[in-house]
């Protein structure tokens, strides 16, 4: 029980601890880093599937700010580290969304194939058609 | 059966654990966060299974588990906030994982739908490059057609100028050949209307002149503007003929007003005209005039003329008309009888024939009546010549 309690508390050192420690360097150079790249998230989510989580992570960018701001490293570590998390989880729900729709365009375009090729076909018998009467209205011309 | 001391160890731990369990029951933690609960039972659902297998997502999937292993000692501490804060990192991951096990999803259904359309791909890419071919083709041709057109349009443009050019040509000289006709005529009509002008037919002829006129000015008029036309020569042939009828018709009226303009001649016209009706011992020239006597007009006491002399009558209203620049004056005369009857009857038998004159179109104002009576006889005392008139001409 020791031992696994002692494994859990090296994890979370490992999970936490090292982070915030980066973080610490220097909170607000990458709380910018972290809001140039929800900045871009934004403008690539452009089917709004991940709107929630960015706004949360963009309110706990500004949590973390203001307790920059008031020198509280600590609590502003635990919300860079959840704006982390959250810039992760943006990234991959906006990635899931755009196969998405590129999966509903192919599959758009592969049902309406049939009507494709039905449309070009007629549109290619109107220009035979076209075809044929120019070179009658041409040979009469040139008589 | 004796309880051996090993039977009652057993038993006192068994009972040993039982209170420890109670205690523990009664003195554990708090309720678990929100967060936890949620971490939890999202850990727990069936689709966690399908997210820890997708490719890519094992590791948040795993970080997400040993964030609820680290929440639930933070619970089993007491240290609530901690424990709120690993099930909001848990959380996070656990959510990371599952959008990268959608991403596959949905990798999975592109690619599918990239097997449909690339087997429908063929087909359609085969119709659109024969499509495009044809387009091109026929643009060809539209611009080949387009270009024979107008050189077929251009060459019946030319044909039909060439056409235009040589009927206008022909319209031209027969303009110009109309034009000299027409110009002719109209020197016709200057030359009729200035013979009709001579015999001032305007006065003399005015329903041929007038009219005459009219159609000149209007033919001038047109070709003035430049007309020319087979009805303009007509018209001024027209006017031609009136003003030619004009002159015919205004020149005996003419001559007779150019006779006018000489007195001595004119009496000497109205004798010889009045000798020629009444007879030459009828007709008396005088100095001033020409007396025509019509002897025996009436009978003896009658006022009106006798019925056989009505053709006299009828000649002297047509020689009054013929000699309108004179006066008259009619003389009534009586055969012997009561000298003041006879000058009543005298007056009333110039008045009846100066009636007659009037009423045949002689002006009333050229005409004078005068009762004689029975003192100027010319025909010897008893003879009943004397009942007469005199009509007088004088100038």
């Amino acid at each position: 029980m020791k031992l696994h309690r002692l494994i859990s508390l090296i994890l979370a050192t490992c999970l936490l601890v090292v982070p915030l420690a980066t973080a610490s360097a220097n909170e607000a150079e990458q709380i910018e880093q972290y809001r140039a790249m929800l900045d871009e998230l934004d403008a690539l989510d452009k089917s709004g599937a991940a709107s929630t989580d960015r706004r949360l992570a963009r309110q706990w960018l500004q949590e973390a700010d203001v307790l920059v701001a008031n020198g509280k490293e600590k609590g502003a570590r635990q919300r860079l580290r959840r704006v982390e998390f959250a810039v992760e989880l943006v990234t991959a729900l906006v990635n899931a969304a755009l196969i998405r729709q590129k999966a509903e365009e192919q599959e758009a375009y592969a049902y309406t194939a049939p009507e494709q090729a039905e449309a070009l076909q007629l549109q290619v018998e109107e220009l035979r058609k076209r075809k044929t009467e120019l070179q009658k209205e041409l040979q009469q011309l040139r008589q | 059966m004796y309880r051996t001391p090993r039977n009652i160890t057993a038993r006192f731990r068994v009972l040993a654990a039982l209170i420890m369990l109670a205690l523990a029951v009664s003195c554990g933690p708090g309720p678990k966060s929100q967060q936890l609960d949620d971490l939890e039972r999202q850990l727990q659902d069936d689709s966690a299974n399908e997210v820890k297998n997708a490719p890519g997502a094992d590791k948040p999937y795993r970080e997400a588990r040993q964030y609820r292993r680290l929440s639930l000692e933070s619970w089993d501490q007491g240290k609530d906030e901690i424990s709120a804060e690993y099930a909001i990192l848990g959380m996070l991951r656990y959510r990371t994982a599952a959008a990268i096990y959608e991403q596959h999803e949905a990798k999975a259904r592109l690619d599918q739908a990239n097997t449909k359309v690339s087997n429908a791909n063929p087909e359609i890419r085969a119709l659109n490059e024969e499509q495009l071919k044809l387009a091109a083709e026929v643009n060809e041709l539209e611009l080949q057609a387009a270009q024979a057109r107008r050189t077929k349009e251009e060459a019946e443009r030319r044909r039909k100028a060439l056409a235009s050019q040589a009927q206008a040509a022909t319209g031209s000289e027969n303009d110009a050949a109309k034009a000299i006709e027409l110009r002719n005529k109209l020197r016709e009509v200057a030359t009729a209307r200035n013979a009709a002008d001579a015999v001032n037919a305007a006065e003399h002829a005015p329903e041929k002149y007038n009219p005459a006129a009219n159609t000149q000015k209007s033919v001038e008029a047109l070709s003035a503007s430049g007309g020319v036309n087979d009805d303009m020569i007509a018209e001024a042939q027209k006017a031609v003929t009136l003003f030619q009828e004009a002159t015919a018709a205004a020149k005996p009226q003419f001559q007779v007003a150019q006779d006018k303009l000489d007195p001595a001649l004119r009496r000497r016209n109205l004798t010889a005209a009045a000798e020629s009706d009444f007879g030459t011992g009828n007709v008396v020239a005088e100095a001033s005039g020409v007396r025509i006597v019509l002897p025996g007009s009436f009978a003896k006491g009658a006022s009106t003329v006798n019925a056989d002399q009505s053709n006299k009558l009828n000649a002297l209203v047509t020689l009054a008309k013929s000699f309108d620049e004179f006066s008259i004056a009619v003389e009534g005369y009586t055969s012997k009888g009561d000298a003041t009857e006879n000058l009543g009857l005298s007056q009333i038998r110039a008045r009846n024939v100066a009636t007659h004159l009037t009423s045949n179109g002689v002006k009333a104002s050229r005409v004078e009546t005068r009762g004689q009576g029975q003192d100027r006889p010319r025909f010897g005392s008893s003879s009943t010549q004397n009942d007469r008139v005199e009509v007088v001409f004088t100038r």
